[in-house]
């Protein structure tokens, strides 16, 4: 491309680049902020003094934070139902991916149209909440795994990536006399190991970021996941007495500075939460925008 | 035992028409089925998933016109009064049923139209950016929100917005105005809602718009290059037409998802921290939620679902059409 050095040229430049930082600061600012005040004193943050920086940095609501056993036993909740769905889910998804992915399978149409059917109409939410607990998997870890296992876009993508496999591989593997099942175990599924990593990931991000699901199923609280807690703590208010000593819960209505000290927890809470997420997100965003591009490519 | 093989034997003795094709059409399926069970052993799992989890639910919509109650269960509850329409009736009477309404589709319209804009202006931005490095460094630290749970993004906005300790109250005393309660206010609900939404998906978005773009046949762009056509131009002309489109079946889709789009419970987390937005807040999915599950009103909640399932039909079935006059993009 000739390269183009006229004014409006530089006017365009002026509002990309505009655009690209305001975005970039927008994203950055809110988690720069709460960063620094969950880090910063209760003065400073109550008189409005802390943007981008801390001030008066102290660490102790960390300390506070992760002393208490309500998020470390909520984060091993969530790593427990996210491992277990996701397994089950990947299982059944490809499981149940490979024969539809045979143009030559004869099922292959009737089951077809019955999984369209399930994304135009569904029971909703009363049903099938009424069917887990007749299923008796209320307050149950079964509840997170069992319903609703397979996602339909899921399946889809699993096939399409199944499908990427070259055909010949498989056929000249059975002029060699291998067997259909010796086939998925020692041809496909080798193959396949980007896109089931790519769908595992899919489906432990929603199961780890799925809110409403475990309210709606849980109801003792050492059972809670993490998104659960998080809410009960930052958008409740309830619960963040439970971070503070008994000498601060004794000055709570009198103390000036509590509510800066409350807003501390509440940030320190929201931060330690999106800390797993933060630590997993180079893997993730690869595989997420791989299965994008394979999605959206062909499918 | 004579007898079974008596009738065994009768076809092959009568005329060779009717059992002989007959058989000859019935015996490839279980033949190939016996074939394929293999294929067959690794489909059963998934078809008891959807048959369980989707088709039993699909079953129990029939709820709505019965009451419900625990020891008689899905399938064994009574038929509801007035012919089974009891929690029809009941539901229209709902004094607030038609601001209910309004709310859904005011609150998905906007999500579905202006959503996607700021995707598709910082797609357009990143686009024209030649410094690979700040291009790269600004679309991974984009993409992060993305990843977040809605309770982590609403819990963000609730903390940067309180009136009290939240930097964005801080900043508009600084320029000398009164701190806003956002969150309690609502008339703050929906542009909150299309806030939140769109810090969370701007980048992401931009996956899809680069992608389109990479479609583009870059002949077009020299051949305009060539007749004079600047950046811009070459941009409104060119790129922006290329994201009809997708833009339009985004559209489509999204107005058949009422209840199921990702902005629902961030709706829910709103209302529940602030009962007092409901004149906005109340949407057909938090109704449902409120009377069928925080009420326990499981026949009642049966009705509002299969409602909102209706709805949601009706308008993907409008939006396409409307979209097949206006544009010529329809998803059928």
């Amino acid at each position: 491309m000739i390269k183009d050095r006229s004014l409006s040229s530089l006017v365009i430049d002026i509002f990309v680049y505009g655009i690209a930082t305001s975005v970039f600061v927008v994203t950055l600012f809110p988690f720069l902020n709460l960063i620094s005040t969950s880090i910063s004193g209760n003065m400073a943050v109550l008189t409005g003094k802390v943007g981008f920086l801390p001030v008066d940095v102290t660490f102790e609501a960390y300390g506070r934070v992760l002393s208490n056993w309500l998020i470390p036993n909520a984060f091993f909740n969530s790593v427990f139902y996210t491992i277990t769905s996701s397994l089950y889910s990947v299982v059944i998804t490809l499981m149940m991916a490979y024969p539809m992915a045979k143009k030559d399978f004869i099922l292959r149409k009737p089951v077809w149209y019955m999984l369209v059917v399930t994304m135009y109409f569904s029971g909703g939410m009363i049903p099938t909440f009424l069917l887990v607990s007749e299923m008796g998997m209320i307050d149950s870890w079964a509840s997170q795994v069992f319903p609703l296992a397979i996602a339909v876009g899921n399946l889809i993508l699993m096939r399409i990536f199944i499908n990427n496999v070259p055909a010949e591989l498989e056929e000249s593997a059975k002029l060699d006399g291998a067997q259909e099942v010796s086939v998925f175990f020692r041809i496909i599924l080798p193959l396949i190991k980007p896109g089931i990593a790519t769908i595992t990931l899919y489906y432990a991000l929603w199961k780890w970021n799925d809110f409403f699901n475990p309210m709606i199923y849980f109801s003792t609280y050492q059972k809670f996941p993490l998104t659960v807690i998080l809410r009960e703590i930052v958008l409740q208010g309830s619960n963040v007495d439970k971070f503070m000593t008994a000498a601060q819960m004794a000055q709570k209505d009198t103390e000036v500075f509590m509510e800066a000290y409350v807003t501390r927890l509440k940030d320190t809470a929201l931060i330690v939460s999106m800390v797993p997420i933060l630590l997993v997100f180079p893997v993730l965003q690869r595989y997420f925008i791989k299965g994008l591009n394979e999605g959206a490519v062909k499918g | 035992m004579d007898g079974t093989t008596a009738v065994a034997r009768a076809p092959a003795k009568g005329p060779a028409g009717k059992p002989a094709k007959e058989r000859a059409k019935r015996r490839p399926f279980f033949r190939t089925l016996w074939k394929q069970r293999f294929l067959v052993l690794l489909l059963i799992p998934g078809l008891a998933n959807f048959i369980v989890w989707h088709y039993i639910p699909m079953y129990g919509v029939t709820l709505a016109f019965k009451d419900y109650n625990i020891r008689q269960g899905i399938f064994g509850s009574p038929w509801a009064a007035d012919l089974g329409l009891h929690h029809l009736v009941s539901f229209l009477n709902y004094p607030y049923f038609w601001r209910m309404i309004a709310n859904t589709v005011w609150l998905n319209l906007l999500l579905a139209f202006f959503l996607p804009l700021p995707g598709i202006i910082f797609a357009l931005a990143l686009n024209e950016i030649r410094l690979v490095r700040f291009k790269r460094m600004v679309q991974t630290v984009s993409y992060f929100p993305y990843f977040l749970s809605s309770v982590a993004v609403v819990g963000i906005f609730a903390m940067i917005l309180s009136p009290s300790t939240g930097v964005v109250n801080s900043i508009i005393e600084l320029l000398g105005g009164e701190p806003i309660y956002f969150l309690m206010k609502a008339e703050f609900f929906r542009p909150l809602m299309l806030t939140m939404s769109a810090w969370q998906a701007v980048g992401w978005d931009t996956i899809i718009w680069l992608a389109r773009i990479a479609t583009i046949d870059t002949q077009l762009y020299e051949s305009a290059t060539v007749d004079g056509a600047g950046r811009l131009k070459k941009m409104w002309y060119i790129t922006l037409p290329a994201f009809k489109e997708w833009y339009v079946i985004g559209l489509i889709l999204s107005f058949g998802s009422l209840l199921a789009s990702s902005g629902f419970e961030k709706n829910l987390l709103l209302y529940q921290a602030n009962p007092g937005i409901v004149s906005q807040a109340e949407t057909i999915g938090i109704y449902l939620y409120r009377r069928g599950l925080v009420d326990t009103q499981f026949s009642y909640g049966a009705m509002v679902g299969f409602a909102n399932m209706l709805v949601c039909l009706v308008m993907l079935f409008i939006g396409n059409l409307v979209s097949r006059k206006l544009t010529d993009e329809a998803i059928w």
